[in-house]
Order: structure tokens, then C-alpha cells, then sequence
């Protein structure tokens, strides 16, 4: 082979060698796995070594399955809830903490920002205490409001179960939500706010007609982002709950019950069932709040 | 020195650079003869020592001393255990995997159940009745207890131990309202001297003094009173017992220990452990506790002194004065190199009086053989309660305790079991003892009806 040739070669293939790590290891630890889910949800197994194409089976079998409906409506409410508060609560603070009268404003950020990275079970432990019905910190705040001993078992009380959840995750993540809305707003044009107070806007209208457009994107982003990740919600119940479905089931969540179905009773092609449940849910739902915000329509 | 992507990306790339050679680098792990994998720190004390100095030989050590096998145990977290385990019983041809399988592993009892999943003659585990025989061990164990580790009477797993279940409680507290509580046969009568003495202390200034351990979400408790009325939620042939009538007794009874105006049990504080707390401030004041709860008590040096035991009260003269709470088994997997060599690791471990001195050193928890069970170390008076003989009363309880199955669904059973209870308490707490009984016997149907729902899906024929 000679040097023009070899260079030729070198030309056309080297593209390909580059891409071929990422390529392998998307075929082997994404697309495979994928695939053999999708496949496993049409069986009934007992491990890899007992199968029975059953079709439909097992979506059949969560049709009717109360505990999969049960952790579906604990999913969507979860999701309402935390999307509903996560968002004006983040967007508020973002706004707030981009304000020039706020002083020490980097260290606030910081600090609403720096709940997000002690990660989830850290967060669960924190609030299995604080949460705690004697002693917990919550109880004994109110205790010394009301000034009458307050009992309140956040985490057995079936009502109050997701309640606390929300609280947790909420803590958690607002913080994070922040940091991408100030990025956003910070982005907006400067120009906009001046031209729209000559125009004689005040404050609210200046929100509703410059801030909240400019940060659409965002806006649009975060909700989708957040309303994914919630149905994903896990590790905080499950550390919270000590491994269980918290008091009648109000903790169960769809993932919860895909690792029980799966992990511990051990049946593969219902959780592989269940996964992709939820795969629809979550792309249907992701779907219409895309279309609704109208964002594939801009250029 | 300049680098044109800045310092802090050569900073990463050399620490990434060091610590990837460190660990090719790293000599491979000095693998045993024999590989052992457990879950708890105490049992792997147990076995290779706490690494403490001027200590007599490990139990391990004395077994390469007497067979000249070197064996590694190996701690592995109790799910990560239980997924590389399941994995290697799942792959398509075990022959493949053999390198990797440990010759033993313990399981839990929480985990156990998944293992019965597939038909008997699939189940990951080697079966031991033919070991147990030979050997003589059958007989010498508690009987019950093999059933917990069982499928179809087939034998996967030797018992660690037999947690009989007994109530421990702040004797100190209730000698000061002037309250027996040992004196309590039954329930019914344990549930009146709870109330006087909660009545005793709510009128000095401590509203939140319970007098016993019991959640109203759930079902653990509830759990070992059915097991002292020998009542299984379900047994090893899938059998669901959970619509029974006396279930439902039961669970009206719990619903009106933990709600309502006769109410003594209380949730303990969450978090691993924190039951502790609650008892050594007195907010609860006694606790179900089995033989490996008594050895958590001991980190507590202030309640030395305070405590009391006693057997669980009964129902009916024919319940049991005690349950079992927990569990572990030891068991060959079938793809181990050497079952033969694997069966006489347990039999050291398990069986010899090496191995239950091994033991003795990290816990005092009743071994299932019964012969050991005439240690002095049972018998003696222990200080931390007050002199009670606590080992003796286990040891007259390990002999009562009801059998306990475990299947695939018995994890779910008892979570429905748990829902159903905090229905009951708010149907309790909405209605008090009006229909009590039929509405626990309803929610119980509902609940049984779906489990079999379940367990008629994922079967697949034997």
C-alpha cells in the first residue's frame, strides 16, 4: 500500500474507529439491554433459565393489578405536586437571588444550590429524623409554636406519607431548579425591561410579557425534565420508607414496584412489563406538554 | 510549567492518570481454597476475626491449621449479595460459571425467599437433607427451624440461629408505678398493666410514654403473634392462610393495642437502630425483642441494670410463649467446586465446638444445635438485666418456637399484611370497635384474594 493510499484509507475509516467505542457500548449496555427487556415483557420468567412466551400477559396482568394502579396514581400525584412547587418555587428564588438588592447573593446560591449535592438517601436519612414523630425536628418546632406536645407520625400517617416525600425531594431540588433559571434569566435582553417600563409596564407586567417568554425554553425544559424525573422517583422512598411501600401503599411508586416485582419476587418479564408501562406513560405525558408549550414550532 | 487546556485539567488527567495505574497495578486479591461470602460484619468476625491483636487463632485459621484449605470470607452487602448470586443461578450454563461461585454463602431470611422461586430441582442451592442425615445434624437441630430454609421439604440452607422472641422492657420504670409486668399471662391482661402504668406516668408529666413497641403501619409484630397461634401467611406449598378467621381476631386485636383509648404501643423513632433511643429515654418502655436484639441492647452501658425479660404473653393456653423474628442460612450453591469440602466448612463453623466458641466471641445468640445449648454461657446470670438468666429463658423459648416457611411471596404477604393493618387503624380510629372484626375479615379477603392472583400468575408448572 502506498503513502496516498494509505492516507486515503486513513481518510474514510478513521470517523469510524473513533465513533466504534461509543458505538459498542451503546449496542452493549443500552441498546441490548433494551431490546431484551422489551422481549423479557412478553415472558414469564423465573430468571433467565425458566421462560414462557405469555404475549400480552403481563400487561394484561397490570391492567388489573391494583398495586401497579396504586403506584401509578402515588407516581402522578408525586409528579403534580413536584413539578407544581418545584418550579414557581425555583423560578421565585432564581428571580429573587438575581436581584441586585439581595446582598451575599453568590453565598445564597450556594447555598440553595448545595442540597442537591448530598444526593438522595443522604436526604432520606436526614428527613427519616427530622421527620420523626417524638423528636423530630418538625414535631418539636411545632410543639413550641402551639405550645402543646405534637405527635405527628409524618412518615405512618398514610396521608401525610407522599407529603413528606414531596417535602424531601422538594428540599433537595429547588436549589437546582434555581441555578438553571438564573442562567436563564440572566440571558434575557436587558433592552426588553427598559423598552417595556418607557412603555409604562410595571413589575407584574413586566414578568408576564418579557421574563416569562424569555425564559421559555427553559421553562419548557425543566418541566419536561422534572415531570421524567419524578416518575423515575425511588431511592427517596425507598430509604425513607426503610424498603417498603410506606403505610397502606401511599409510597409506592412505580419504580419501588418494579425493583420489588423484579428483585425480590424475582419475576423479570413483569418488571421488564412495568418499565415499559412506564416508558409510555412517561413519553405520552412528555409528548403533550411539548406540543402544549408549542417549542417544536420555533425556529 | 504551562498546559494549553489550563491546570485544573492536568490536575484531573493526573489524578485520573495515578489512580488508573494504582489500580492495574494493584496485586490481585489472594484468593482461598475455599470462598465464603456473608452479609453481616458479626458473622464475618465470627469467622475470620475482628483483626484485633493477641487474639486466639481465627476460626478460619484453625480450619487451614487442621485441613490445610485456606478460606477467604469474603463481606459483601446484603443486596449486592443477593443480585451477584441470583445472577450466577440464572446464567444458561451454571458450568461456566463455576470460577466465580462461592463455595458458601449466607442469606437472610428478608432475601430467602426469591431462591424458592423456581422448581425444587432449580433452586440455586444444593439440598441438604442427605448432609444433614449422614452426618446426624438433622436430628440435633431445632426442627422448626430447617423448615424456614425448605421447599417441598427439600433442605437448602443450615439455620444460624433460632431468635426466639421475647418482650424486654424497662423493669426500672415499671417497678416505679408499681406494675408486674411479668405477671402477665396474656395479652389481654399485658394490655391492663400497660395501661396503668402509661395512666401512671401520662399523670407525672410524660405524655409520650408508651409502654410498648408496636406500629400501627407495620406488620412485624402482628406477624409473630400469628406465628405464636402457628398461623403461617402462607406455607411451603403456597398455601395462603392469611382470610382466616383467627387472622382476623388478631389483627383486631393489634388494631386496638395501637389505636383508640386502650392504646399502649407506639412506632419507634426511624432510623436503624434508633429503637434504642426510644428505650433509653423511656419513651418506649418495653420492645419485642429477639436473641440478636437482647446483644444490640448491651451498646447501650446506661440501661445496665434497668431491664427486664420476659416470653411473649398468649392468647389461648395452646399459643406459643414465643415467635422467631429474623434469621440467616448457610447453604452450597450447586455450582460450587467442591459441595463435599463446602459441607465440611459448615460442619466446623456450625457444628463444632470451635465454631461456637468462634461465635460466643461476637454474639451470644442461640446456635440452632441443641446439644450446645447446655453452655454454661446460656445458663449464667447476666448483669445487664438486672442477674435475669436471659440466656436460659431463650433457651426454654428456642425449644417453643412455631415453624416458619418462607416463599417468594412471603415478602409480599406480609407487606399486604401491613396495608391491611393501617386500614384497619384508620377504619379504628374513623369508626372505634363497631364491626372491627368483619371489616379486618373483609380487608383480610381482599387481600388474600390478590396474593393468590399473584402466586397463580408466576407460577410455572413443577
Amino acid at each position: 500500500m502506498n503513502r496516498a493510499r494509505l492516507w486515503s484509507f486513513q481518510y474514510r475509516y478513521a470517523p469510524y474507529l473513533f465513533v466504534t467505542p461509543f458505538i459498542v457500548l451503546f449496542l452493549v449496555f443500552l441498546l441490548y439491554p433494551l431490546g431484551r427487556s422489551f422481549m423479557l415483557s412478553f415472558y414469564q420468567t423465573i430468571g433467565p433459565r425458566h421462560q414462557k412466551f405469555i404475549g400480552l400477559g403481563n400487561y394484561w396482568f397490570l391492567l388489573q393489578d391494583r398495586l401497579f394502579w396504586a403506584a401509578l396514581g402515588n407516581t402522578a400525584m408525586y409528579v403534580i405536586g413536584f413539578v407544581g412547587l418545584q418550579i414557581p418555587a425555583a423560578l421565585g428564588l432564581a428571580m429573587l437571588l438575581n436581584s441586585k438588592l439581595v446582598l451575599g447573593r453568590s453565598f445564597f446560591r450556594f447555598a440553595f444550590f448545595s442540597t442537591h449535592l448530598v444526593g438522595s438517601v443522604f436526604v432520606a436519612v436526614l428527613f427519616s429524623q427530622l421527620l420523626s414523630p417524638r423528636h423530630g425536628l418538625l414535631n418539636m418546632a411545632l410543639s413550641w409554636l402551639l405550645q402543646t406536645p405534637i405527635e405527628i407520625n409524618w412518615l405512618g400517617e398514610p396521608r401525610l406519607a407522599m407529603v413528606s416525600v414531596l417535602f424531601a425531594s422538594l428540599w433537595l431540588s429547588i436549589g437546582f431548579g434555581m441555578i438553571y433559571f438564573l442562567a436563564a434569566l440572566q440571558a434575557v435582553d436587558r433592552d426588553l425591561y427598559e423598552a417595556a417600563m418607557v412603555d409604562g409596564a410595571g413589575k407584574w407586567s413586566q414578568f408576564w410579557n418579557v421574563t416569562l417568554p424569555g425564559i421559555r425554553p427553559v421553562l419548557v425544559f425543566m418541566v419536561v425534565v422534572g415531570t421524567i424525573g419524578a416518575f423515575q422517583l425511588f431511592e427517596l422512598p425507598f430509604v425513607l420508607f426503610q424498603q417498603s411501600a410506606g403505610p397502606n401503599n401511599s409510597a409506592l411508586t412505580i419504580v419501588m414496584y418494579l425493583f420489588m416485582t423484579g428483585f425480590q419476587v424475582r419475576d423479570l418479564g413483569l418488571a421488564s412489563a412495568i418499565g415499559w408501562s412506564l416508558v409510555l406513560v412517561i413519553f405520552l405525558i412528555a409528548l403533550v406538554q411539548v406540543r402544549i408549550s408549542g417549542v417544536t414550532r420555533e425556529g | 510549567m504551562s498546559f494549553h487546556l489550563g491546570k485544573p485539567i492536568l490536575a484531573m488527567l493526573l489524578i485520573v492518570g495515578g489512580s488508573g495505574a494504582a489500580v492495574l497495578l494493584r496485586p490481585p486479591p489472594r484468593s482461598g481454597d475455599l470462598v465464603v461470602w456473608v452479609f453481616a460484619m458479626s458473622h464475618a468476625e465470627s469467622l475470620r476475626g475482628d483483626g484485633s491483636p493477641n487474639q486466639p487463632p481465627t476460626l478460619i485459621e484453625q480450619y487451614q491449621q487442621r485441613t490445610g484449605q485456606r478460606v477467604e470470607v469474603k463481606l459483601i452487602n446484603n443486596n449486592a449479595l443477593n443480585l451477584r448470586l441470583m445472577s450466577i443461578f440464572d446464567r444458561l450454563d451454571r458450568d461456566e460459571v463455576s470460577g466465580e461461585t462461592p463455595d458458601l454463602a449466607t442469606i437472610e431470611i428478608g432475601s430467602v425467599g426469591r431462591y424458592f422461586r423456581p422448581p425444587v430441582q432449580d433452586v440455586g442451592f444444593l439440598p441438604l437433607n442427605e448432609y444433614l442425615k449422614r452426618s446426624g445434624y438433622m436430628d440435633r437441630i431445632v426442627p422448626p427451624r430447617l423448615a424456614t430454609w425448605s421447599k417441598r421439604g427439600v433442605i437448602f440452607g443450615v439455620p444460624h440461629d433460632v431468635h426466639p422472641v421475647t418482650i424486654t422492657y424497662r423493669k426500672d420504670l415499671f417497678d416505679e408505678a408499681d406494675i408486674n409486668l411479668a405477671s402477665a399471662q396474656t395479652w389481654p391482661e399485658f394490655q391492663d398493666l400497660c395501661l396503668a402504668f402509661q395512666a401512671y406516668w401520662h399523670e407525672r408529666g410524660h405524655p409520650h410514654r408508651y409502654a410498648i413497641e408496636l406500629p400501627f403501619a407495620a406488620s412485624d409484630y402482628l406477624v409473630c403473634m400469628l406465628l405464636q397461634r402457628h398461623i403461617n401467611l402462607i406455607d411451603d406449598e403456597d398455601r395462603i392462610y392469611m382470610a382466616e378467621p383467627i387472622v382476623a381476631e388478631t389483627l383486631a386485636y393489634y388494631v386496638r393495642l395501637v389505636s383508640g383509648r386502650r392504646r399502649i404501643g407506639a412506632t419507634p423513632t426511624p432510623g436503624t437502630n434508633m429503637w434504642m433511643r426510644d428505650l433509653d429515654r423511656g419513651d418506649i418502655c418495653a420492645f419485642i425483642t429477639a436473641d440478636w436484639r437482647a446483644t444490640y441492647l448491651k451498646n447501650l452501658p446506661n440501661l445496665a441494670g434497668k431491664l427486664a425479660m420476659m416470653p411473649l404473653p398468649r392468647f389461648e393456653p395452646t399459643d406459643a410463649p414465643t415467635a422467631t423474628w429474623g434469621g440467616t442460612m448457610i447453604g452450597i450453591p450447586r455450582t460450587a467446586r467442591d459441595p463435599d469440602e463446602a459441607w465440611r466448612l459448615i460442619e466446623f463453623f456450625y457444628f463444632s465446638p470451635e465454631g461456637l466458641a468462634a461465635r460466643q466471641r461476637v454474639t451470644k445468640i442461640l446456635p440452632p444445635v441443641r446439644d450446645f445449648w447446655n453452655d454454661p454461657l446460656y445458663n449464667e446470670p447476666d448483669p445487664f438485666y438486672g442477674g435475669q438468666r436471659v440466656g436460659q429463658l431463650f433457651v426454654e423459648l428456642g425449644d417453643q418456637i412455631p415453624t416458619r416457611y418462607v416463599t417468594p411471596y412471603t415478602t409480599m404477604a406480609i407487606a399486604q399484611l401491613s396495608q391491611v393493618l393501617t386500614a384497619a387503624v384508620e377504619y379504628h380510629r374513623a369508626r372505634g370497635d363497631s364491626g372491627l372484626e368483619e371489616h379486618c375479615q373483609q380487608l383480610l379477603n381482599d387481600a388474600a384474594q390478590d396474593l393468590q392472583r399473584r402466586i397463580d400468575f408466576g407460577r410455572i408448572d413443577e
